[in-house]
């Protein structure tokens, strides 16, 4: 159960508008990421995300679920996407018919599994310095790093490196917890 | 009395005859660990949930090559401001703005061919370091608006602009583009801490 989505939403829907904000920091790269992979360009991505913010904060009172809320804002991005890619092409009289065309959409699975390395990205953002280096040079990074160059960065000794990991795994599977992405 | 040994039965018995090698079978059980791990056990619940967050990390890595992208921090603040489109603002400070500029009160340097100065006008309002600039453009039954508005001559996204009725919130690199069958008389601009009344207008 996503405790802080839970909340943040109550605050919401309560007309607070810090929550607004905090909701709008926390997933709007979320929101980014999906129109950039459906094919927008930056400019257009943006204002597909505007769009799909105002259409979160028209329909704020019909949402049952806040828990589901990335899907949702995933599927309403991708809604929003199409439409604006549909009138790019209609300006510019594209052969191109996205309409015909599903398979130049990406499919369902990657835009949840974007939703799940930002619930992922987001949880190791919130561990303390040491442990989100060491999960950003693990996994995050573009560059392979070795155990030994990884040890030297965090400046601990290899044999020590070991033990820390589990550590820091500890603590984002509490992390992960609240947040709802791993069982209880 | 019955020896309590007898308690166990048959093997307890034999055990009993033979005590040298049951002190030592008894003494090895109490030293050595079980082998079978139980699930339940909280040590192997831990190790469960750490191989779950290592697939969640790897999972990630390998199937989603794209990281997250955010968007500028101008748009954030642009979609922050969405709530005030609805909810008319609490703002902290109330300020008044004027006119700096106004193509139809000054005379143009060069006349332009093809176009009637009528026709098209540009205003730019400023109050303090804010300035609101405005191009409107009469097209055959309306008029066509587009604005921005500019703090310390930076673009500035997070304020909403009341015109003619209409709320408008900027789209991307701060543009407002609307367009009326009326020109506004009174423009307003605010965010969550200022709220700026310009100066009216006048289109005749």
């Amino acid at each position: 159960m996503n405790v802080f989505l839970i909340n943040l939403w109550d605050r919401i829907l309560s007309d607070d508008r810090a929550a607004w904000g905090e909701l709008v920091a926390r997933y709007s790269g979320l929101v980014f990421s999906t129109a950039i992979k459906i094919g927008l360009s930056n400019i257009d991505a943006e204002d597909c995300t505007q769009q799909t913010w105002i259409s979160l904060y028209k329909n704020r009172r019909s949402i049952k679920d806040p828990v589901a809320l990335p899907a949702w804002l995933i599927l309403t991005t991708k809604r929003h996407a199409v439409k604006i890619l549909k009138k790019i092409q209609k300006q510019s009289n594209s052969p191109f018919d996205i309409t015909t065309d599903s398979n130049s959409l990406p499919p369902d699975e990657i835009l949840l599994k974007l939703e799940l390395q930002d619930a992922v990205e987001h949880a190791v953002e919130q561990l303390e310095p040491r442990c989100r280096k060491l999960f950003t040079l693990l996994f995050l990074s573009s560059r392979q790093y070795s155990y030994g160059e990884i040890a030297k960065i965090l400046g601990v000794t290899p044999n020590n490196l070991g033990s820390v990991r589990t550590r820091c795994l500890n603590k984002l599977a509490v992390i992960l917890k609240k947040m709802g992405y791993l069982e209880h | 009395m019955e020896p309590p040994c007898l308690l166990w039965g048959r093997v307890c018995g034999k055990q009993h005859m033979n005590t040298g090698r049951n002190n030592r079978q008894k003494a090895m059980r109490k030293t050595k660990k079980p082998q079978r791990k139980s699930t339940t056990a909280p040590l192997c619940k831990n190790e469960k949930e750490i191989d779950a967050v290592k697939t969640l990390l790897e999972q990630i890595t390998s199937e989603v090559q794209d990281r997250i992208v955010s968007p500028g921090t101008n748009a954030v603040k642009r979609f922050t401001a969405i709530p005030l489109l609805h909810k008319n603002p609490v703002s902290v400070t109330c300020d008044t703005g004027y006119i700096d500029f106004d193509s139809w009160a000054a005379l143009p340097a060069v006349q332009m061919r093809d176009i009637s100065p009528g026709f098209i006008r540009r205003i730019c309002l400023t109050a303090k370091n804010i300035t609101l600039e405005i191009v409107a453009e009469r097209q055959q039954s309306e008029w066509e608006f587009t604005a921005r508005v500019y703090d310390s001559g930076e673009t500035s996204q997070e304020w909403i602009l009341s015109a003619g009725g209409k709320k408008l919130l900027p789209k991307s690199l701060g543009f407002y583009h609307w367009t009326s069958q009326r020109t506004p008389s009174r423009l307003r601009i605010f965010n969550n801490d200022r709220h700026i009344s310009f100066e009216k207008l006048k289109w005749a």
